[in-house]
């Protein structure tokens, strides 16, 4: 083999195009061998559009996708079955038992019958899904169908795993046994890309992150990485109404020589010097001139603070609470 | 090298095995929803042949008779005014049954009605009216024959009548008088199923082709099909593959619920691999159509109004309701054209003469043949695959 790199996907400059509006805008990230990498932004960032890219499943606009030190384009059969992937979107087969959803997809990779009945009979233990292997996935809970999905996109023992979302719309506790879940998979050497809309699901299992919004990758790096590019100091949040964070924001300016940002009903601003003086003297201050704040603390910066410095807003606050399924549900099925 | 250390042994197998690793998938869903699927099948069919089987005495418009009148006493010529009388029919006296038989050979004749010199009695088991017509109008006769039927009960003759296919017109000739062997009761009902068979069929397709490629999509089934390597032949040949099933089934199903209903089977179960034919042949040839057009449309709605826009009029020109002869003459030709009419017809050949010329079999499935192979072909060379 030539070049020796260990980098396992490699996109270049990629851009994006539906009709005239940009998707993808001169996109460029690569990830190793082994890494658990995010994608992370807000709806409509871009990480599907992405995906489909490194799937093949869309064509770039312009650039390159190089997997396994191959232009994508020139073999997708070979890049197809070293990838396995978990879409947005649950697809488990309603009317198909665990077993059967698994063996379908076993089928498509090609696996012999023997092959196939010990990669799903292991799928299902490593799914905890044993008992359930001839019930239909439409009677399981979303946690379950998830893990379903999960073991499913490994079924073709996969280089690399694509994970879109892998956690949008679970409970607390499912999300936690997804994480976990993930963790492992990678421990086991799989490459892992991921896309999330939760900054403490990047914070907390991705190596490394692209943080991507309108279609541009704002910054990559470790998370640890990202949160010293905002600041390596402490930081001051206040939460006040929002007519008189600027009269708070003043106090902090002149007296304190903080730079503050407002968000909302939010104030942000890096601390030098010693933070408990800094607190307790802003609370003095504003109880002194009679200024109500419901909340003032001081923190390390987060991964809200890499998106509010990136992109001007806060993901917490676009994507927070709700999750719509972007599923239609059909009437007519069969 | 790199492309052949990935080649799978059974590679030039696989389109083959992924169609049928998609197409069992298809029949679980289906097996699962078996309730939607046979209620889907079969209501329009019931619903119709209640509501319009006995449609059949006033169906018929204009139908050529030519009348040989054997009898020559009071009460055939009372029994001759009076179809005459019939506003329907169109009488012309021939003196002998060969020329009769001639025009009904031609086409100058619907149908040939023989008074004989028995009548009004019934000699035996032999009837002493004996109706003969064409197949190539068989539509059209069916009313014709039900006015005459009616006609001659008043004189306690008891009409039969009997297949008078050019073809078969010799052979036929033979059997006059023993009408069991070659002699039907035509009736509406019966010729009423044989479109409906159709018309499942046809629709079938629109359920089981496209509109699952549709819901596929919509559910991202689609998408998680097209990450595996796949080929998009099997997806395409899985869906028409699956949509044909839907389509005989619903069709046999049609048939069954026919029967049931009253109407008749001519040739009895040897028919049955005839109807199977014509319906799979008319099936895959809809099913092609439904994929790629699924494959071309946005939405389930924009789905069904386009399938139906298509399906409704081929169905209606097909003669499923009316006679091909009663329509008006700029709409027969487009008759020629739609493939219904031949599955259609034949089916009618099964059921309502219980004879099929080898002629009339052979045109029926060049013609599906044709349209198959058209659909099937285009399908592949014109289906879009998206996957939003
Ligand atoms: N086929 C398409 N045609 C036109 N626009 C598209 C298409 N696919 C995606 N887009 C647009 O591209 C942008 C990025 O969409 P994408 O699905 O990649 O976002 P995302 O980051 O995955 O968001 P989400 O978190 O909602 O899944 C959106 O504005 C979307 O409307
Ligand atoms: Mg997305």
């Amino acid at each position: 083999m030539a070049a020796q790199s260990n980098n396992v996907i490699e996109v270049k400059n990629v851009v994006k195009k539906f009709g005239d509006f940009t998707a993808l805008n001169n996109v460029s990230f690569t990830i190793k061998e082994g890494e658990l990498f995010g994608l992370l932004g807000p709806n409509g960032a871009g990480k599907t559009t992405m995906i489909n890219l490194i799937l093949g499943l869309l064509k770039v606009t312009s650039g390159t996708i190089i997997i396994d030190r191959e232009d994508i384009s020139r073999n997708p059969e070979r890049i197809k079955k070293i990838i396995g992937m978990m879409t947005q979107e649950t697809v488990v087969e309603p009317d198909l038992t665990a077993k059967q959803n698994l063996e379908l997809f076993a089928r498509l990779y090609g696996l012999s019958e023997a092959e196939m009945s010990k990669r799903v009979s292991e799928a299902l233990k490593d799914a905890n899904l044993e008992d359930k292997a001839n019930v239909r996935a439409g009677t399981f809970s979303g946690g379950m169908q998830r893990r379903l999905e999960l073991v499913k996109s490994m079924v073709n023992v996969p280089k690399i795993l694509i994970l879109d979302e892998p956690t949008t719309g679970l409970d607390v506790q499912n999300r936690v046994d997804m994480w976990k879940r993930i963790r492992e998979l990678s421990k086991r050497g799989v490459t892992i890309i991921m896309t999330t809309q939760y900054l403490e699901e990047a914070d907390s299992l991705c190596e490394r992150v692209a943080v991507i919004d309108h279609g541009e990758v704002k910054a990559i790096g470790t998370p640890l990485e990202l949160k010293k590019q905002v600041a390596t100091k402490p930081i001051l949040e206040i939460f006040a109404k929002a007519d008189v964070l600027d009269s708070i924001a003043e106090i902090i300016r002149v007296k304190y020589k903080l730079k503050p940002e407002i968000l909302g009903e939010k104030l942000l601003a890096e601390i030098s010097g010693d933070t408990a003086s800094v607190v307790s003297g802003i609370m003095k201050e504003t109880s002194k001139r009679k200024i109500e704040i419901y909340s003032i603390s001081s923190r390390l910066p987060t991964m809200d603070d890499v998106f509010i410095k990136l992109t001007g807003s806060s993901l917490r606050d676009t994507t927070s609470g709700t999750y719509e399924s972007t599923r239609s549900k059909m009437m007519t099925r069969r | 090298m790199r492309i052949n250390e990935w080649k799978r042994e059974d590679d030039d197998l696989s389109i083959g095995r992924d169609t049928l690793s998609l197409l069992r998938r298809e029949m679980i869903i289906y097996v699962a929803h078996i309730k939607t699927n046979v209620i889907r099948a079969l209501i329009f069919p019931f619903i119709l042949i209640i509501i319009f089987s006995n449609l059949g005495s006033n169906s018929a418009v204009g139908i050529t008779t030519a009348v040989v009148n054997y009898a020559n006493n009071p009460a055939s010529a009372s029994f001759l005014s009076s179809l005459q009388s019939q506003n329907t029919l169109q009488i012309t006296s021939v003196t002998d049954l060969s020329q009769a038989m001639s025009m009904l050979k031609s086409g100058s004749a619907d149908l040939v009605v023989v008074i004989l010199p028995t009548f009004p009695r019934t000699d035996g088991s032999n009837p002493s009216v004996q109706i003969y017509h064409s197949n190539s109008n068989l539509a059209g006769t069916a009313g014709g024959i039900s006015i005459i039927e009616q006609a001659a009960a008043k004189y306690g003759a008891d009409p039969s009548s009997a297949t008078g296919d050019p073809q078969a017109a010799s052979h036929v000739a033979q059997l006059v008088g023993s009408n069991l062997a070659y002699g039907f009761q035509i009736s509406y009902k019966t010729f009423l199923i044989g479109g409906l068979i159709a018309m499942v069929a046809a629709f079938g397709a629109i359920f089981g082709g496209g509109a699952t490629l549709i819901s596929d999509r919509q559910l991202g089934n689609l998408k998680a099909f097209l990450i595996t390597p796949v080929s998009k032949n099997a997806i395409i040949l899985s869906k028409i593959l699956y949509g044909t099933i839907v389509s005989v089934i619903g069709g046999m199903l049609a048939l069954g619920l026919g029967i049931a209903m009253g109407g008749t089977m001519a040739m009895g179960i040897a028919g049955l691999p005839y109807i199977l034919v014509l319906v799979t042949l008319i099936s895959i040839g809809f099913s092609s159509f439904t994929v790629v057009l699924a494959s071309r449309v946005k939405n389930i709605e924009a789905y069904q109004i386009f399938a139906q826009v298509i399906v409704m009029p081929l169905w209606f020109l097909s003669g499923a309701f009316f006679p091909v002869s009663s329509m008006p003459a700029w709409m027969q030709p487009i008759s020629v054209v739609d493939p219904m009419t031949y599955a259609t017809t034949g089916i009618r050949y099964v059921m309502l003469s219980g004879y099929y010329p080898l002629q009339a079999f052979g045109t029926d499935i060049l013609a599906l043949l044709l349209f198959f192979a058209l659909g099937f072909g285009l399908s592949f060379i014109l289906f879009k695959m998206r996957i939003d």
